[in-house]
């Protein structure tokens, strides 16, 4: 009774108004994003899964060598292999949604930090030690890159040597299971995303039956969205959190001091979302699509990725190490300014791109 | 009516007048912290004004961060990392609550427990509702090396299949778990005394405002009885703090607060103020004591993060088959536990520091829950009594965001224990829920009408 009162009340105050212009629906909403979506998909994200998967079968192959002979000229192959098998990783950060989540590989591949205690402590155990048995036995933290690099690499206290691997046989026998569970892990985020039941022809035919998204525009949302997050996450995470506390402790590839060549290549990998096309900009992105509505804005992103990733590879042009470099004075305007960069870029996706999309 | 509902009463129907379609639809279901995401971030994204503010937003990313740091063993290398077990279920927050959803459970991917982590907690307790003397409150499944776990649960479904009594006689089927625990670390309770409940963890969407609903609300909508639809629904008194308190929080509303410190305690063994003893004292297998693993700052800004999280608004609310399917709600009488709107407390929550949020007061809120106990049927129960909530009885879940778990998660399991693989299991679980009614409309309704009220349901 008394909310009918309040009705009546209202509408004699209020009455109806002359009509309003609707709000104009951002340009996203009516663009097709069919062939973005397809190639996006097929171009540069099952291109990235695959090259992980074949570089991650090269690592394996690569430690096994080592463990049959111990030599530094093996050691430096396996290392170089697991570089190698870093950069498509790194490049596929920018899309960080569906089975490497879902299926929670982006922990088994990519934990941070090393659990070193429980590391030690398998390691002088008598515990079989098998892809199988660390898939199956051990967590996130006793596998992936990051255990791999420790071994491969040691600590700047203890850097790893041929020699010394050669006399612990049990190093050995833990990095070709722990590379075996890698080379498993990143096949089964490939297998994931192909065939017709995959997940990339889902995300394709995002606002279809049978996609991912109930709107095609989701999915474009959500190639956005992984840009700007990890371009957050390397600029308020990766750099951010080692360089605030001058703790190398905190650095992601403390091992290989790999972590400039880390963060530049999270900025490919908005570079070939926004591309789409690992070869250039691609007839159908999301860079055509904002170079549709506004010229210089696809210009400025574009612009602005290649000056994020300069502006990292610059903290290190010198040869200095990123390790270093957080603790060094002179370093401190390269650092910020590679943040900003960053930052700048956010900013632009955020508040100009996201718009042209969602309202 | 407040003067702000006043105004909000006002602006909707200004918008009715120029065929907007805002509040008509209840798209903004977060009142001021709804998001405007689709994606697989969607649970994830901070609430519009704490965004926009960067001591907010700074607040907002360490508890972020807090919450998906995967916890190695102490002594940690690296400084503040540490902590882990040595008993554990999970490694982070994010282990079960992956991008602060509802990870994909491992009852399905592993059969029970996982090889890393478990996405579920397995209550225990005896018969009298005391913890056995050598196991925690939950099963800790997952333990550092040299630690043994308490034990391993394994599950077996059963599937049994029916069919729509409507034209179409639409087959459907419902799996029946059930579940053991093998790999005892030490002598186990006897079989006849031990009750177990297994609860797959709840989406994290607008956790702050559930918990500043107006509880002047949840007392009227107890007392609210609709014979005709036989539903009796009931508040969750609990004690948890020594003090009496309304529950909201949990499978059976059994929390007061959001267990940020009971779950850092219990789900991952880190020790803090308020849960200094490890999960495992008294276990003949642990005798170090670590002292505390992580700050009353830290738990706060946890708190914090949690607390800040925005409400994913509605997609595709003005549908012709999405409305139809709001329609049916209503009729089948579904709103009715699963309330559409609720409001916030005028007097602003606070954290569990004591930090006021006066963001998250006088809001209007669309979570599709009334909070309130129910009872479900045996069928669902688990004989897992709490408080107040019987076996039988489960508070009404929360619908907001649930048509974006598949994204987010990439799955569709729902229901305490996960046992629905999808949104129509999940209806067809009401079953046995007090009086049934709804649960008989919906399964006599049309096919197409059961598919609308479905994409309703996916639209919130």
């Amino acid at each position: 009774m008394s909310t009918l009162r309040c009705l009546c009340l209202s509408l004699t105050l209020v009455g109806c108004a002359p009509e309003r212009p609707a709000t104009r629906p951002p340009p996203g909403a009516t663009y097709d994003f069919t062939a973005t979506l397809q190639h996006t998909v097929f171009d540069v994200i099952v291109p990235t899964y695959t090259d992980l998967e074949d570089n991650a079968a090269a690592l394996h192959g690569a430690v096994r060598v080592l463990a049959s002979a111990p030599t530094e000229a093996h050691l430096e192959a396996a290392r170089q292999a697991w570089l190698s098998t870093r950069v498509p990783w790194e490049q596929s950060e920018g899309f960080l949604y569906g089975p490497v989540s879902d299926l929670g590989l982006d922990p088994s591949l990519d934990s941070w930090p090393v659990d070193r205690i429980q590391l030690d402590q398998v390691l002088a155990s008598g515990l079989e030690l098998t892809s199988s048995s660390i898939a199956a036995n051990f967590g996130a933290g006793l596998r992936g890159f990051h255990t791999i690099e420790y071994l491969l690499w040691g600590s700047d206290e203890q850097p790893a040597r041929a020699a010394d691997l050669a006399a612990r046989p049990r190093v050995l026998e833990y990095l070709i299971a722990a590379s075996g569970a890698l080379e498993a892990d990143a096949s089964t985020l490939k297998a994931a995303w192909v065939g017709d039941d995959g997940y990339g022809k889902k995300f394709a035919a995002a606002g279809s039956p049978g996609g991912v998204f109930f709107r095609q525009v989701d999915a474009v949302q959500q190639l956005l969205t992984g840009l700007t997050e990890i371009c957050n996450e390397v600029a308020n995470g990766k750099i951010a959190d080692p360089y605030k506390a001058q703790d190398r402790s905190l650095e992601e590839s403390q091992f290989s001091h790999n972590s400039i060549r880390d963060f530049a290549d999270n900025l490919r990998s908005v570079k070939i979302i926004y591309e789409g096309s690992r070869a250039g900009v691609g007839p159908h992105s999301l860079s055509a699509f904002v170079r549709g509505q506004d010229e210089a804005l696809d210009a400025r992103v574009l612009s602005q990725i290649d000056a994020a990733i300069l502006a990292i590879e610059a903290i290190s042009s010198d040869g200095e190490l990123f390790t270093s470099a957080i603790s060094n004075p002179a370093k401190q305007q390269s650092i910020e300014s590679a943040q900003d960069a960053i930052r700048a870029l956010m900013t632009t996706l955020q508040r100009d791109v996201l718009p042209l999309i969602v309202s | 009516m407040s003067g702000r509902r006043w105004w909000l009463l006002v602006s909707a129907l200004v918008s009715a007048c120029t065929g907007e379609r805002g509040d008509d639809e209840l798209v903004q279901q977060g009142g001021t912290f709804t998001v405007n995401d689709a994606t697989a971030y969607s649970y994830m994204s901070p609430a519009p004004a704490i965004e926009d503010n960067p001591a907010l937003l700074e607040r907002h990313l360490n508890g972020d961060r807090l919450y998906g740091l995967e916890r190695v063993a102490s002594p940690a290398r690296v400084p503040g990392t540490g902590g882990l077990g040595p008993l554990y279920v999970g490694r982070s927050c994010v282990s079960c609550h992956q991008r602060d959803g509802r990870t994909k459970p491992t009852l399905f991917t592993s059969g029970g427990s996982g090889f890393d982590f478990s996405t579920f907690l397995v209550f225990m307790k005896n018969i009298n509702g005391e913890f056995f003397p050598d196991y925690g409150r939950v099963l800790h499944d997952h333990a550092i090396f040299g630690a043994q776990p308490e034990g391993r649960l394994k599950v077996e479904y059963t599937e049994a299949c029916d069919e729509f009594p409507t034209e179409e006689h639409e087959r459907y089927c419902l799996i029946t778990p059930r579940y053991w625990i093998t790999d005892w670390y030490t002598t186990p309770p006897p079989e006849n005394e031990l009750a177990i409940s297994v609860r797959v963890p709840l989406r994290h969407v607008g956790l702050g405002l559930m918990m500043a609903v107006d509880q002047g609300e949840l007392r009227a909508l107890a007392a609210t009885q609709y014979p005709e639809f036989g539903i009796t629904p009931r508040l969750q008194w609990i004690q948890e703090r020594g003090v009496w308190e309304i529950g909201v929080g949990g499978h059976k509303a059994q929390h007061s607060d959001l267990t940020v410190e009971l779950g850092f305690s219990s789900n991952l063994g880190i020790t803090n103020h308020r849960f200094p003893d490890n999960v495992a004292r008294g276990q003949p297998q642990i005798t170090v004591d670590e002292g505390l693993e992580i700050s009353d700052a830290e738990m706060a800004d946890v708190d914090f993060y949690l607390q800040s999280l925005g409400v994913p608004a509605r997609r595709n609310a003005g549908d012709p088959v999405v409305r139809r399917g709001r329609e049916l709600f209503q009729q089948a009488g579904c709103h009715l536990c699963h309330a559409p709107t609720l409001h916030t407390s005028r007097t602003p929550p606070r954290l569990i520091d004591g930090t006021p949020m006066p963001m998250l007061a006088d809001q209007t809120i669309h979570m599709y829950s009334d909070l309130l106990l129910h009872d479900m049927g045996p069928a669902l129960g688990d004989q897992f009594t709490q408080f107040q909530a019987s076996g039988d009885e489960w508070r009404t879940a929360p619908l907001w965001g649930i048509g974006l778990q598949q994204v987010v998660n990439g799955h569709t399991y729902f229901l305490h224990d996960g046992r629905a693989r999808n949104l129509l299991e999940a209806i067809m679980w009401h079953r046995e829920e007090e009086g049934a009614v709804s649960y008989e409309i919906f399964r006599h309704l049309p096919k197409a009408d059961r598919d609308a009220l479905m994409a309703f349901v996916n639209s919130l």
